[in-house]
């Protein structure tokens, strides 16, 4: 004997005892399913419009006037209804049609109370809202340590930002402390640029004094011992005067149309010296260079969000901005 | 039941006397839970099967043609249902299976030495689409084609399927009878 068999012979033509509460379910089942017909030809018969609006608000949930005006174009519509269906109550014999009859007159009224009720809980959502807007503010980042004023400056970095972690120099031509001002003097393999001129000049005049000229910006290699640079303050101390703000663009479309093609930073040649870094999500650097041409597109990376971080000198104060560019191709 | 009665009570059903819709539910309830019962994983969900296959039989009652039994009708209804349910399910359930059996075991049994509930609580225990399978093909003898075209599962895979289900049951009843 197989085992399909033995199954087949037990169970194919088996009876099993049925729950007698069953039977109930289902008839309750039956009259839903009844009464959802029932429901729509009355609809149609007695108020549409009322019943419409009342159910599209409590959909919407929340509309006080619009929902008061259905309330009461629903109460009307019962009124209307009440008189329809004892109309029809009197004319019909059977009884459990009669229940069907009746059934939709409470469906008016519990939509009327839904809908009340909608408005009492949207506005409840509402003002809980509100109150947490209030509390909670948008977030602007501090500013209370250094030059810039603007919101879109962020000019504090952490050791635990993503944008400083790694190879941390100090940008040439910064003036601010002593420390830095020894490093200067460390320089050894300046950039073939700027630096033919400019070494020995950086040299004295740093170790003299502690202001560096605009027109005397000395472009570094990073000196042996970066290491011990990590405690070094990176913001400017004393001069905060100045809110200097280079503009970024914060999204290109390089598809070769003429606009937003290329990342154009204004007013680079203002700087000193920068260090531009863009990085991808992941925070690996897709580009990063302290002479920009404006002539970044993108290199075919994928359309998405970059970051951009650009250290610069501006009038002998270091400074650093960043934020997002978006790529749409 | 004879055929005037059942005529007449079907035509009273469809008009959708609650009276003759007990009486036709009465007289086929028991066969047609097992069904539920059978493709269901639990007993709530036989209810809800069963609940629901009824409101269709009663709903659909004038399609059918006198071709054939009314049982057999009711009950491809209630396996269409079933395979309803086990549509709904898979969309978030997915089974995994954690035994596989290899060897076989042999077969050697008496019918009588097992009740049918065991049997049902066996089948039961199988994983979603076996049972959907299992019951088809052996209980209510569907050819295998048709439980593809039904299930939306390749032939090789029914087959196969078929065969696990077979074997898993081989080896729960040998360890039911030890």
């Amino acid at each position: 004997m197989n085992i399909a068999d033995l199954f087949k012979e037990k169970l194919q033509n088996q009876s099993i005892e049925t729950p007698p509460e069953l039977w109930d379910r289902l008839e309750t089942h039956l009259n839903n399913m009844g009464n959802s017909i029932n429901q729509e030809i009355e609809n149609n018969i007695s108020t549409p419009d009322s019943q419409s609006i009342a159910t599209s608000v409590a959909k919407a949930g929340g509309w006080k006037i619009a929902a008061i005006a259905a309330g009461s174009v629903a109460t009307a519509g019962i009124i209307a209804f009440a008189v329809i269906t004892n109309f029809n109550s009197g004319q019909d014999n059977m009884s459990g049609d009669r229940a069907q009859m009746n059934q939709p007159v409470e469906e008016n009224t519990s939509n009327s109370s839904i809908s009340q009720d909608t408005i009492d809980i949207s506005e409840n959502i509402y003002s809980s809202a509100k109150e947490e807007a209030d509390v909670i503010p948008f977030p602007i980042p501090s500013s209370n340590n250094t030059s810039s004023s603007s919101p879109k400056n962020i000019d504090k970095p952490t050791n635990n930002n993503i944008f400083y972690q790694g190879n941390d120099q100090p940008l040439p031509g910064l003036s601010n402390s002593n420390e830095t001002i020894a490093k200067v003097s460390e320089v050894e393999n300046p950039a073939p640029a700027l630096a033919n001129t400019v070494v020995d000049n950086a040299n004295t005049t740093v170790r003299e004094t502690p202001e560096i000229k605009k027109e005397e910006p000395a472009i570094t290699k990073n000196p042996v011992n970066t290491r011990q640079e990590e405690s070094i303050p990176k913001e400017p101390a004393a001069n905060q005067t100045n809110d200097f703000k280079l503009f970024i663009p914060n999204l290109i479309t390089p598809n070769g149309d003429g606009a937003n093609d290329l990342l154009v930073i204004k007013d680079l040649d203002k700087l000193t010296s920068y260090r531009l870094r863009i990085t991808n999500k992941k925070g690996a650097k897709v580009l990063e260079t302290t002479h920009y041409q404006n002539d970044w597109t993108g290199d075919h990376l994928p359309a998405g969000s970059y970051f951009y971080t650009i250290q610069f000198v501006f009038e002998g104060v270091e400074k650093v901005q960043y934020g997002i560019i978006e790529i749409i191709r | 039941m004879e055929k005037d009665t059942l005529l007449l009570l079907l035509e009273e059903c469809k008009q959708g006397k609650r009276t003759a819709q007990k009486k036709l539910y009465d007289a086929y309830k028991g066969r047609m839970f097992m069904v539920c019962t059978r493709y269901a994983k639990s007993r709530q969900e036989a209810e809800d099967m069963m609940i629901e296959g009824f409101g269709k039989i009663f709903a659909n009652l004038g399609s059918y043609n006198f071709k054939g039994s009314l049982e057999g009708w009711m009950h491809r209804i209630m396996v269409h249902n079933a395979i309803n349910t086990y549509y709904a399910n898979i969309k978030h359930n997915t089974t995994v299976e954690i035994e596989e059996y290899t060897e076989d075991v042999p077969f050697a049994y008496n019918a009588n030495d097992i009740t049918y509930e065991a049997l049902i609580e066996l089948i039961q225990e199988l994983p979603e689409e076996q049972r959907v399978i299992f019951n088809m093909m052996a209980i209510d003898d569907y050819p295998a084609n048709s439980v593809s075209e039904n299930l939306g599962i390749t032939l090789t895979m029914v087959n196969k399927q078929y065969e696990k289900a077979k074997k898993q049951l081989q080896h729960k009843i040998a360890k039911l009878m030890l």
